[in-house]
């Protein structure tokens, strides 16, 4: 399996962008229109539907290559309502599978246990697989559904494939073009300027940290201190007084 | 599977708001419904809403009401009174469903009827 590495997927979301501009004739700004995106650029539908974990785990959302249908979980509308960056970040976590691994993958049309592979949804969850959407799908019994589910619990995100689908949906949702210029003009010094920039870019003040930190913008302490520069800096810094 | 006119009048939907540059939400916000509803509509989870709402969605998109309700496998309702109170119509459309009458047929009998018509005015 490929690693893709942070400068591949800037260049690759950058160029997902340019085209979503120039198929639409719209510019892009902060929020970046990712639910669009996903249909323009990718002509992935997007469905809101409850999706069943296994008890005790939840999942955020899906993907069903066959169907080129992005699910995402109904029964977290509250949530979403509540961080509706955290909604984005799964539309463009499902879009970050679809564009490096599904797209051009034969899996689409492959087998498993008997039914297609096609249905196999990658999710993006707190550790769950959608049992009813497997059953409903592709599943005659139980037993099936149990088969299944055990297979796709194993065969969940390997930690090379979350990693990058996440560090796509991060570089998708605050493109080095349009983020590195909003962190300068809003000369941050606190938490309520990163708070700020957050909600321009509509995301969650976690997914703004990581990507400012992976962009060399800023560390945030131990101490939760916001430090302009990076993690080496900051320790080279400490090492001095 | 979802019936071919839902699949159709999805599809539909979602093509004439992909060109308004709006997503399900905002679309859904326009019209008052709920968007996982629309969401549900656009990939044939769920049939087409009622005729008042399919109307109102054509008024948001810029579009031809009647089309969307026919693709939608629905009468409007205005049409529906004309076609109940015409002794002619429930015939031809019986003849249609029998087998009687072609699509063809009927086309030519409209034209032909429209000819006429251009001719007397």
């Amino acid at each position: 399996m490929k690693f893709w590495r942070n400068v591949e997927l800037d260049d690759i979301t950058a160029g997902r962008l340019a085209e979503y501009e120039r198929m639409t004739g719209r510019k892009v700004a902060p929020p970046v229109p990712v639910e669009l995106l996903a249909e323009e650029v990718f002509d992935l539908r997007l469905c809101y539907e409850p999706v069943d974990g296994v008890p005790g785990l939840s999942v955020f959302g899906c993907l069903s290559p066959a169907r080129r249908t992005v699910y995402v979980n109904e029964d977290f509308r509250a949530l979403f309502n509540e961080k509706p960056g955290l909604e984005r970040f799964t539309v463009a976590h499902e879009v970050g599978h679809w564009d490096l691994f599904e797209q051009h993958s034969d899996q689409k049309t492959g087998l498993l246990f008997g039914p297609p592979v096609s249905e196999v949804l990658n999710c993006r969850s707190r550790g769950g697989v959608p049992a009813k959407f497997i059953k409903g799908l592709w599943c005659e019994s139980d037993n099936d559904t149990f088969e299944v589910l055990s297979y796709l619990q194993q065969r969940r995100d390997a930690p090379t494939v979350a990693s990058a689908v996440d560090r796509y949906a991060s570089a998708l949702l605050m493109p080095k073009s349009l983020l590195l210029p909003a962190f300068r003009e809003a000369n941050v010094t606190s938490w309520p300027d990163l708070y700020e920039l957050r909600a321009r870019f509509k995301v969650s003040i976690t997914a703004l940290v990581v990507r400012l930190e992976r962009l060399k913008q800023l560390f945030v302490t131990e101490g939760k201190q916001i430090f302009l520069g990076t993690r080496e800096e900051y320790a080279g810094q400490q090492r001095l007084f | 599977m979802a019936p071919e006119a839902e699949v159709l009048f999805g599809d539909r939907l979602r093509e004439l708001r992909k060109a308004r540059g709006l997503t399900q939400k905002d679309l859904a916000e326009k019209v008052e419904i709920d968007f996982t509803y629309l969401s549900k509509i656009e990939t044939g989870g769920a049939p087409p809403p009622a005729e008042k709402t399919i109307r109102e969605l054509a008024r948001v998109l810029k579009t031809d009401a009647e089309d969307l309700i026919l693709l939608a496998g629905k009468v409007p309702k205005d049409l529906g009174k004309v076609v109940t109170s015409s002794s002619v119509i429930p015939t031809i459309l019986r003849g249609m469903k029998d087998g009687e009458f072609t699509e063809e047929e009927l086309q030519q009998c409209l034209r032909d009827l429209q000819e006429r018509k251009k001719g007397a005015d």
